[in-house]
């Protein structure tokens, strides 16, 4: 018996060793494991002057797709006449419209279906391609909506009318037969017809998806039978393998919803992965093709499942870019993308073929995880990837895990796996909760790598940023650009002092009863939420666990939330008034905004005429402004090579991404930041009255022009129709920003746990039920263990 | 251990073998000894045949988890595997949050387990008592253990809810003001209220069943002798219960841990304070992926579980130790 006891305790002791050093052992490599198979992209152009490949689809190893672009020139008509002032020049007027194309899987053997041409009326309109697909025996199946507007003497619209064909073309796209399907579709209840997808299954019946319709015609046009279900839309249809047909709708989640084609009737229905929007048919051995942002994925009708065949980043791939997906039979998958990073970008296929991963020349590989990958971070993993000559990155995109039932499952599931041990090099940090990460010690401190990097350090970042990310004097996170959030008002009517607290806020209220302090289509719960936001360092110290709620200024933000609308109820009949008018006018005493560039902030200074003033949002000790970021990223202190991670993460500081990716923020780089500034306080270049297409010109009805914008200058558009010219920004208007900048000394935090113990508790104050004292003093209580629970 | 004393009687000892017959009978017996002892062996990897599932089992699903559960209590984190000793008691006995749970359970507990204990005996001698209905009566009281806790949780809400019965019953009774009692001081109330309804039913039963198990002779000696009721039932029943007293009450104790289930569902994550329970602590710390933090709370629960077990076993021991239990 001893023995047994004692073998069962050295088991016990192996086994938990085991346990122990595999939770250690996980983590070390990041998770990451080597597919058996990986897509190795190829590159190549498409021959001619083609702009893009849409609608392709895959027939008899030949790839068909329509082109929008130039088709033709023709006279000028009064329309373009109007807008070149009348003046009738050596001038043809470009005709754009659709061209169908044919080529090889490779490329090659380009040339256009010289049969077809789009359906014009008499005055020379063109009808639009709406949807095209091919039966068994090669002919073209079209759908067009020709578009017709019409114009009064003075050439201003006055109405249209749109008339939907079907149309039949072999396969030299020559006419075999056209129905008008006026006639044969049912309008909706605003008059309209909008067909949008066309399909034909083996019985060369015709499926066209209308709105809320499906409609199942014969090959002569006639409608055969409707399907509907109550309050469904329908999207893409598609023709399965075995000859029947599908649609994407949206019930419960993206489905695939197939239809019997000798019942005519409902079929089967398949759930589609969450987000996979994006609908391909091909050849190969799956029956249909999704995508979303990051994987490709391929359903087999016969398991219902959908099993993940690519990763879009690990393909060199970046999905943004994508404009078709073609799965060939030999499981190669080509794609035509167009990057729109530069002017001098040219479409260009992708050819990715499936290789074994042991084929593949060997990299390093960091991974990165994220749970809402930007366009922005893609690229920039792509391009690392495609000229780092050790190491490559590869992503694991977590929102793949979410649910319809459960959005946050990706996070969840991320958080699991780190700690399980399964820790990725580098983290998207977009969605994370950062404060957690760093206490539990995930997180790698950056100031030392950013303090030797040669190319890039401290100085060449704006402090204020550098500030605002820091944690206990470590920096966790890489920003590239930011906004600055906070509230305005004119300083004739507020003062012209920064900062106030909620019972200033409340006096002013009560002094002006004239004007709302905000407007009015902000309801109680926005802006208790917002600023609660905004102000969680007031109520909140996370450090001591202290909570502050059951204060003045607490009760004074609630009793202030109750003045506001529970709801807003748009009043179509209401005129339409802008912010601008609303706060230069007095209508509203301020304003919350976020500042992303100079623009707004420019704008303002000048409608309330140098007078604006950035009060903040309302709090204690008057530091009401804050900086917001929208993305950043950090590197774990598990990572397999910090330095390589370190060479990615720099970038994001650096001039080159920020030039190209930083443009709807401020920069955080200084350099950037700094020319931002001079730029905004010059004149424009071009300062002449020269007009160009994307002005606002426009002629009276005696011809005259009576309006127009000069290149370069920026203008405020105020909703009566009024045009207000910007002058380039004073030196004391950017010194009043950089103050209001250097004044922002904390970013915007969220924690949905307090609002929602908020958001629950006020609702009993504003249904009257309680007093704002007792209900601050509930969520005082609650909150209170929460945030002790945190430390 | 019978059938090994059995095995004794039939097998000639070595002592008496040896007596008459020296080296034949020496050998003999040796070969009896071997016998017995190979008999032994089988007997007992027989029964460890039969063991092993059941000790695997106990090993996998409660061994080694709370071997590893201790071993997060010691660590810093489950990333770098530092040793830090007691560093997270430390800071768990330090956490504010901790602290609270740990006085709301032990309030609750020191309430609601008494309550259950006698108001449960108390029913069960009055349904021992000669009272009509009596059967009507147990099912009555059985019934709250057939209700779906979502049920009671729903009812619960709407009896105290800040316009709910208990308060316009308050109001109309004694003019008391609104209370809101689930955000209050006396949120513990209606969770007693419910956890005495649910409990009290079966608690009793187990009691009428010790109580029927009381000798007869004794309480009939005992009514020839002309002692009275409080005599017969402190001298002679509460000695006769005390086993099912003590079984009552750590049950009872067990479940008043267990009300974490209620509580959540009438009030969430984070209810108000007087509400915030140590299971409250740990599934919070758990979804917040504290391990270290829930490890250390578990383990310091389970040696205050412990302690407090022991210390029953002790009074039933001094209380129940001149009756057979």
């Amino acid at each position: 018996m001893k023995k047994f006891f004692k073998v069962l305790l050295v088991v016990s002791i192996l086994a938990m060793a085991l346990l122990l050093t595999a939770c250690g052992d996980n983590g070390d490599q990041g998770g990451y494991q080597a597919p058996d198979f990986v897509y190795v992209p190829t590159y190549f152009q498409v021959e001619g002057d083609v702009t893009s490949i849409d609608g392709a689809i895959y027939h008899d190893d030949v790839i068909y797709f329509r082109s929008y672009g130039m088709i033709g020139e023709k006279e000028p008509d009064p329309r373009d006449l109007a807008y070149n002032d009348g003046v009738v020049e050596d001038w043809m007027t470009e005709v754009y419209g659709t061209t169908l194309y044919r080529m090889n899987t490779d490329g090659t053997g380009l040339a256009k279906i010289e049969g077809f041409a789009p359906i014009q009326d008499d005055l020379g309109n063109t009808a639009d391609l709406r949807s095209m697909t091919i039966d068994s025996t090669g002919n073209f199946w079209l759908v067009e909506c020709l578009y017709v507007p019409e114009y009064d003497a003075d050439f201003n619209y006055v109405d249209s009318t749109e008339t939907f064909f079907l149309r039949k073309l072999d396969n030299n796209g020559n006419e075999l037969f056209k129905a008008e399907l006026t006639d044969v579709l049912e309008t909706n209840e605003w008059g309209y017809i909008y067909v949008n997808s066309i399909a034909v299954d083996s019985n060369d019946h015709i499926y066209l998806t209308a709105e809320q319709n499906i409609y199942i015609l014969d090959s002569e046009g006639k409608k055969l039978k409707k399907l509907s279900k109550e309050n469904q839309w329908f999207d893409y249809l598609v023709t399965l393998s075995d000859g029947s047909v599908g649609v994407t709708l949206w019930e419960d989640g993206y489905m695939l919803q197939t239809i019997d084609t000798t019942s005519m009737d409902w079929g089967k229905s398949y759930p589609l992965p969450v987000n996979a929007y994006n609908i391909y048919t091909g050849g190969g051995n799956y029956e249909l093709y999704s995508s979303d942002q990051s994987y490709l994925y391929g359903m087999n009708l016969k398991t219902g499942e959908n099993e993940t065949l690519l990763n879009w980043i690990s393909a060199d791939v970046n999905f943004n870019d994508v404009q078709s997906v073609i799965p060939l039979d030999d499981n190669r998958v080509l794609c035509s993308t167009y990057s729109w990073e530069n002017e001098n970008s040219q479409m260009e296929l992708v050819m990715l073929t499936k290789t074994p991963y042991a084929e593949v020349p060997q990299k390093e590989v960091l991974t990165m995880a994220t749970v809402s990958l930007g366009y922005e971070l893609r690229s920039e993993i792509i391009k690392f990837n495609k000229t780092h000559p050790t190491h490559r990155i590869e992503v694991t995109d977590y929102s793949m895990y979410n649910t319809n039932d459960n959005y946050e499952a990706g996070m969840q599931k991320l958080n699991t796996e780190i700690i399980g041990g399964k820790i990725p090099d580098l983290l998207d940090m977009s969605n994370i909760p950062i404060k957690q990460y760093v206490a539990k010690g995930l997180l790698e401190d950056l100031y030392p790598y950013l303090d030797k990097d040669s190319t890039v350090g401290r100085e060449d970042i704006l402090d204020v940023v550098l500030r605002a990310t820091e944690n206990d004097g470590k920096l966790y996170q890489v920003v590239s650009s930011f906004a600055v959030s906070t509230m305005i008002g004119d300083a004739r009517r507020l003062g012209d002092e920064k900062g106030w607290t909620f019972a200033e806020m409340l006096q002013l209220v009560q002094e002006n009863p004239e004007a709302t302090l905000l407007p009015t289509y902000h309801t109680r719960s926005d802006i208790l939420n917002y600023f609660f936001m905004l102000n969680i360092d007031e109520y909140v110290d996370w450090n001591t666990g202290e909570c502050k709620f059951n204060t003045d200024s607490f009760i004074n933000m609630l009793e202030f939330c109750a003045t506001l609308p529970e709801e807003y109820n748009w009043d179509e009949d209401e005129p339409w008034v802008d912010e601008y008018t609303m706060l230069s006018s007095g209508q509203i005493l301020s304003l919350p905004i976020s500042f992303y560039d100079l623009y707004e902030y420019r704008a303002y200074q000048t409608i309330l005429e140098g007078n604006m003033v950035a009060k903040g949002y309302p709090t204690s000790d008057g530091h009401g402004t804050l900086i917001q970021f929208y993305s950043s990223l950090g590197m774990t202190t598990k990572c397999s090579n910090k330095d390589v991670a370190w060479e990615f993460l720099r970038n994001f500081y650096g001039k080159d991404y920020q030039e190209a990716n930083a443009n709807w923020q401020f920069p955080s780089n200084k350099a950037l930041f700094d020319k931002k500034m001079e730029d905004a306080m010059k004149e424009p270049e071009n300062n002449n009255s020269d007009i160009i297409g994307g002005g606002t010109a426009a002629l009276s009805s005696d011809g005259n022009m009576v309006s127009y914008r000069e290149y370069g200058r920026d203008y405020i558009y105020l909703s009566d129709g009024t045009e207000v010219e910007m002058k380039p920004m004073t030196q004391a208007e950017l010194d009043y920003f950089m103050e209001m900048l250097n004044s922002a000394d904390s970013y915007i935090s969220r924690d949905a746990s307090i609002n929602a113990i908020i958001n629950e508790e006020a609702a009993a104050f504003f249904s009257g039920q309680k007093s704002a004292a007792d209900t601050a003093a509930v969520i005082q209580s609650r909150a209170t263990i929460y945030v002790n629970e945190q430390r | 251990m019978k059938l090994r004393h059995h095995k004794k009687l039939q097998l000639p000892t070595e002592a008496t073998a040896t007596q008459g017959h020296s080296a034949p009978l020496g050998a003999a017996a040796k070969r009896g000894s071997l016998l017995r002892k190979l008999k032994l062996n089988r007997a007992r990897l027989g029964s460890m045949a039969l063991l092993w599932p059941s000790l695997l089992g106990v090993f996998i699903f409660f061994l080694l988890p709370f071997a590893v559960v201790c071993y997060y209590s010691l660590i810093d984190s489950p990333l770098n595997h530092n040793f830090v000793f007691l560093d997270n008691f430390k800071a768990l006995l330090n956490n504010s949050s901790f602290i609270t749970a740990a006085k709301n359970t032990a309030s609750f507990s020191l309430v609601s387990v008494p309550l259950a204990v006698v108001l449960a005996l108390l029913l069960a001698l009055l349904l021992e008592a000669r009272i009509p209905a009596k059967s009507q009566l147990r099912t009555f009281f059985l019934s709250p253990m057939m209700v779906p806790i979502a049920s009671v949780v729903l009812i619960w809400q709407v009896l105290f809810h800040f316009n709910g019965v208990a308060n316009n019953w308050l109001f109309d009774l004694l003019g008391i003001d609104a209370i809101d009692w689930f955000k209050s001081d006396y949120a513990q109330i209606p969770v007693v209220l419910m956890f005495l309804w649910k409990n009290l039913g079966y608690n009793m039963i187990l009691f009428m069943a010790a109580l029927s198990n009381v000798p007869q002779e004794l309480l009939e000696v005992a009514d020839v002798e002309g002692a009275s009721r409080w005599y017969k039932f402190s001298r002679i029943k509460l000695r006769y219960l005390s086993p099912t007293i003590l079984f009552v009450t750590i049950l009872s104790l067990i479940n008043s841990f267990k009300v974490f289930r209620e509580v959540y569902l009438l009030t969430g994550d984070y209810p108000y304070e007087t509400l915030y329970m140590l299971q409250h602590f740990m599934n919070n710390t758990f979804r917040a992926f504290d391990y270290q933090r829930l490890s250390a709370a578990a383990v310091l629960m389970a040696i205050v579980m412990v302690v407090i077990i022991a210390v029953l076993f002790i009074i039933e021991n001094h209380f129940g130790k001149d009756v057979e239990g």
